[in-house]
């Protein structure tokens, strides 16, 4: 009797455990669930990083490629997705091979 | 920061292609932006000038059109004057001898000193070795404040910090009383004014007045002969001492004070001067006026702010010179107005009494007037240590019995 109800309360457990698994398996890929696991720093799987400093900079690191460039618009691509500044007066103030400072009135950042 | 910058127009091609591709190959691009200009747009960034010669590939693939506007940094001027050598030789020895001129010590600031003064301390120094316009390389610090330390005891901190060619002494004093080495020798305490002895307390030495005694100037209050005498009275032996004690005699301390009838006030004309003064060591060398001046003037002197040459150690100091004129009017001083300044002078003795730790009893002034102004007459009554050490001569010594 006791022996049944240990094993009842571990299945139960697993399936909690599994339904976590299976939920973050839809938003995280292979690489940041490996990172999650072995407790690394997040910006080691090579996602970006977007610094925003007050509404008139924003510093964003490991970018892949500059898709558009107007001064009311900036189109970045990223490692999964693409980041869309909106804003007036924009300026590409230092642009290097990781790291990208965009200036200007800043209105709106869209993450797609 | 020699490496130059070049301030460049881009037109037509693909420019998104061409941030993409200078990202590519590393090649760091500054203040890229878009403008328009008579209908045709552009955009204007900057690049290293060691970058721009690797463009040739990135423009060849963009079909984008590059022109320099402007050239920026230090390298570039070192190319516009390649032909003036002189002037280039001439930068060049400034930034050398400025260099020169930094190992060297220009100016000692001493902070704190109160008993051991700046003056002092500089000597001191100068005689240690540590001097303005010397190698800072042979100035140590930690060595400095040793020595200071073991030369004056009574400085109990000292800090010694060179801040580029400035040696900054920061000292902590304790408060000593010096000791008077005659106020050990055999003296009497005598009476300075004549007065009523309103207390006495001897501590060394045979006390010859007692309290309520009248005394007059010049009377030995405590003598510094001590009889020692036997039962029968006669004297065994007798020695001299230093007398000291506390005596506090009441006393009546007088004043007069007399205020003219006229007073000089100085009436500014319009008539002012201006000009400046070059001092060398607090003493003037040249002086520029506008014009000569005549009759009584004010002089208003400020100073101009040169911290580079107090820096430096230069005792040069320039002063700006404002002269104004003046006339004396002679002005009738009224009965009242100057009653009231004989009270405040009243007020302002009893007040430096106070200050001077005497007790006053009691205040009384008069006032008369003449033709001349007015005389006014103060009394105090105050209770002070009205009495002296006078030094006993061998002779003195001897008469006494």
């Amino acid at each position: 009797m006791l022996h049944t109800r240990k094993k009842r309360k571990k299945d139960f457990y697993r399936s909690i455990r599994e339904d976590q698994k299976k939920r973050k398996k839809e938003y995280l890929q292979f690489g940041e669930l490996l990172r999650e696991r072995t407790g690394l720093p997040a910006d080691l799987s090579g996602n970006s990083i977007f610094t925003v400093l007050g509404k008139h900079l924003c510093i964003i690191k490991n970018h892949e490629q500059i898709q558009f460039y107007h001064p009311n618009e900036i189109r970045l691509r990223i490692k999964n997705g693409s980041y869309c500044i909106t804003g007036t007066n924009l300026m590409i103030v230092y642009s290097a091979e990781r790291e990208l400072r965009v200036e200007g009135n800043i209105t709106g950042i869209l993450f797609s | 920061m020699l490496q130059g910058k070049v301030f460049l127009e881009l037109r037509e091609g693909n420019p998104d292609r061409f941030l993409n591709l200078c990202q590519h190959k590393n090649l760091p691009i500054f203040d890229f932006y878009e403008t328009q200009q008579n209908e045709s747009h552009f955009y204007t960034l900057k690049m290293y000038a060691r970058d721009y010669k690797k463009l040739s590939v990135i423009l060849r693939k963009t079909k984008c059109r590059v022109r320099i506007k402007k050239k920026l940094g230090p390298i570039f001027l070192f190319g516009k004057y390649r032909n003036r050598l002189v002037f280039l030789m001439g930068g060049i020895y400034f930034l050398w001898f400025l260099f020169v001129l930094t190992t060297y010590l220009w100016s000692i600031e001493i902070e704190g000193g109160f008993c051991h003064t700046k003056e002092e301390m500089l000597h001191y120094l100068k005689e240690n070795q540590i001097m303005v316009r010397q190698k800072i390389s042979r100035i140590h610090c930690s060595d400095i404040e040793k020595k200071i330390r073991l030369d004056y005891p009574d400085i109990t901190w000292v800090s010694v910090e060179r801040k580029g060619s400035k040696l900054l002494v920061s000292l902590k004093e304790v408060s000593q009383i010096k000791k008077d080495e005659t106020y050990d020798a055999p003296c009497d305490l005598c009476a300075t004014t004549d007065g009523i002895v309103e207390t006495i307390l001897c501590e060394q030495g045979t006390a010859m007045v007692h309290k309520g005694d009248s005394v007059k100037k010049g009377d030995v209050l405590i003598s510094g002969l001590i009889q020692i005498q036997n039962e029968y009275g006669e004297e065994i032996s007798s020695s001299y001492v230093c007398a000291k004690g506390i005596i506090k005699l009441k006393c009546i301390k007088k004043y007069t004070y007399r205020l003219p009838a006229l007073r000089i006030e100085k009436q500014y004309t319009k008539n002012e001067r201006k000009g400046v003064e070059i001092q060398w060591k607090n003493k003037k060398i040249i002086s520029f006026l506008s014009r000569k001046t005549k009759g009584q003037y004010d002089i208003i002197k400020s100073d101009f702010s040169m911290t580079f040459l107090d820096s430096i150690g230069i005792p040069l100091a320039f002063k700006q010179i404002e002269l104004c004129e003046y006339q004396e009017v002679y002005t009738p001083n009224t009965e009242k107005e100057l009653q009231v300044i004989a009270q405040e002078k009243h007020k302002q003795y009893i007040t430096y009494l106070k200050t001077n730790n005497l007790t006053v009893l009691s205040d009384r002034f008069t006032i008369t007037s003449d033709a001349d102004g007015l005389q006014s007459n103060g009394k105090i009554v105050v209770i002070a240590p009205e009495y002296e050490a006078v030094l006993l001569s061998v002779e003195e010594r001897v008469e006494q019995p």
